[in-house]
């Protein structure tokens, strides 16, 4: 009897022995290759939003996997990319009540170490980066207007705080500056333009044109949206706007797609627009324009459902909200040349950046 | 024939008393709730049965959220003045807010008017992608003309930037909490009182189980 315990003992020490030894090599194996890419090469970092707490999946873009999962404190509705330091920015709103944050995160993504700045006003739902800054759009509505917080992002502190007039819009960063959407006094869709140094805001009309997207492309703003007299949400438009004086440089219809574009990414002089927006039925479609002239240049199709859009060089990136994978796409050929699986199916929503190659 | 027409005119006044019989989705049975203060409120628990499912109801306080879940509500069949109210297994309080169409243009925009907790914030826009972070959404709609929903939706934006206090009562219009501005808002432009229970407080749920709401979408 006491012969036989030991022999489990022995065989149990042996089996945990070869586990934890296996387990050590593994890492080993691993971790040089990942730590190398993580400190230099191109990643993809899409956000995972949960409740209690969203996540950044952090893509080795060359190698096609997934290398570094990031947790935040709580949940982030939005991230942007600070260009100049590769630093990742997110508006962590929280939920409602008790779960109600008011923070920026500033996330290294090649380290993995997270730096909260805590604002002095709740509820961030968008950022935009723009020259080593971070603006944060947030829901409260102040007698002047919509609230946002500058935060620098070397630093980790708030910087500046501003108002935009009306209620909270759309919000991005192009052309050296920050855009927002909103309405006039009277009522009437209007663009604002908002310095990032002397957080002045100047304001564009959008004569009667509906926004439902706001994205940068070939270095200027693009509206996307609807005609406001149209019943059709699907007779969009997008429209690509002097970032001088607001005035339209072109406009270019967007055809075949099931609601108003709401996404659009410029790869390799090519305009990806999508329509993802949330609803039912979801918007599988892509289409192509020509990013200068804004002709359409047709359709293309993805295998998955494409809640956020990102570019990788010549490479379109896409987030699969339905089965949570990263989709790598040749948009000339439409050829998906990898799909990484990011961990976590049926995502409410997503975002997705890219910090770049360290040189 | 005439029993025909009876039937109509009977079906007809039914609707009027009865909103939600007249079109809607059945609403689940949720067990009533203490009318307490919030603080005294945190001990309750109670289970009641939701579409074959238990639905374990706390308490903690008319201002949370229990972010537990996730839902796929989808805001192309709401129009102006619709109230969503979303709940979590472990709170039974939830969030409610109302919508806006004018400011919607996906999941990701501002378009549902609420108020929020902060010493000094108070009714404002929330981003739509927030209320699909939690267990159930609800999607009510009270029945009547376009133009009135306009009207309480007006109401409601009008309100920006008051503050939040969950202490007052319901008619002081000084400050508000996420379901009370729902609720006056068609209180005090429709004249219906949403309050399924009446008392001190209006709980989102309350706007669930009031007559006067239909039920016109359930997401979980």
């Amino acid at each position: 009897m006491g012969y036989g315990r030991r022999a489990w003992l022995l065989a149990g020490g042996v089996v945990a022995l070869a586990a934890s030894l296996g387990s050590v090599c593994w890492i080993g194996l691993q971790r040089p290759a990942d730590a190398s890419v993580v400190q230099s090469g191109a990643l993809a970092v899409v956000l995972l939003p949960r409740a209690d707490g969203s996540r950044l999946a952090v893509v080795d873009l060359a190698n096609a996997r997934v290398v570094r999962r990031i947790e935040l404190r709580s949940l982030a509705t939005d991230i942007a990319v600070d260009t100049s330091s590769g630093v990742v920015v997110g508006a962590q709103a929280g939920g409602f009540g008790p779960a109600i944050d008011r923070a920026a995160s500033l996330t290294d993504v090649r380290t993995g170490t997270v730096r909260y700045v805590d604002l002095p006003v709740i509820d961030p739902g968008d950022v935009a980066c723009v020259e080593g800054r971070a603006l944060l759009l947030h829901s409260t509505l102040e007698t002047s207007g919509t609230a946002f917080t500058v935060v620098d992002v070397a630093s980790g502190r708030v910087t500046g705080s501003g108002n935009i007039p009306g209620p909270p819009g759309l919000w991005a960063s192009a052309a050296g500056a920050v855009w927002s959407t909103g309405e006039d006094s009277t009522g009437k869709p209007s663009l604002r333009r908002v310095d990032p140094r002397s957080l002045f805001v100047s304001a564009f009309g959008l004569d009667g044109f509906l926004p439902t997207g706001l994205v940068e492309a070939g270095g200027r703003p693009l509206v996307l949206g609807r005609d406001d007299a149209s019943e059709q949400a699907t007779s969009g438009a997008a429209i690509a706007v002097d970032p001088e004086d607001g005035i339209a440089v072109f406009r270019g219809a967007v055809v075949g797609l099931a609601r108003s574009p709401s996404q659009a990414v410029e790869v390799g002089g090519r305009l990806v627009v999508g329509d993802w927006s949330g609803d039912e039925p979801e918007g599988r479609a892509l289409r192509l324009l020509e990013a200068t002239t804004l002709r359409d240049l047709g359709p293309l199709s993805v295998d998955g459902i494409p809640c956020a859009l990102a570019a990788w060089g010549d490479r379109l990136l896409v987030v699969d909200r339905e089965r949570g994978r990263l989709l790598v796409v040749d948009p000339v050929t439409g050829r998906t040349t990898a799909a990484i699986d990011l961990g976590e199916r049926d995502l409410v929503f997503s975002d997705v950046v890219v910090v770049g190659e360290r040189r | 024939m005439r029993s025909i027409t009876r039937a109509a005119i009977a079906a007809a006044f039914l609707s009027l008393l009865v909103p939600q019989a007249a079109f809607g989705m059945a609403k689940p049975h949720i067990a009533p709730h203490p009318d307490t203060t919030p603080i005294d409120s945190l001990a309750v628990t109670a289970k009641s049965s939701v579409s074959g499912a238990l639905l374990s109801v706390g308490s903690p306080s008319l201002i949370s959220g229990g972010n537990a879940g996730t839902n796929s509500i989808s805001f192309t069949s709401l129009t102006d003045g619709d109230i969503v109210v979303v709940t979590d297994p472990n709170y039974f309080t939830g969030h409610a807010g109302l919508f806006d169409h004018s400011h919607y243009s996906g999941i990701l925009s501002y378009a549902m008017l609420s108020a929020n907790v902060d010493p000094y914030n108070g009714v404002q826009y929330e981003k739509c992608a927030k209320y699909r972070l939690n267990d159930r959404a609800y999607a009510l709609r009270v029945p009547q003309e376009y133009g009135h929903r306009i009207a309480v939706r007006d109401w409601a934006s009008r309100q920006l930037g008051k503050p939040y206090s969950v202490l007052a009562t319901k008619t002081d219009l000084s400050s508000f909490y996420c379901s009370k501005l729902a609720w006056a808002a068609y209180r005090y432009v429709s004249g219906v009182d949403l309050d399924a229970d009446g008392g001190f407080w209006v709980w989102p749920i309350d706007l669930v189980n009031s007559r006067y709401t239909a039920l016109i979408g359930y997401w979980s």
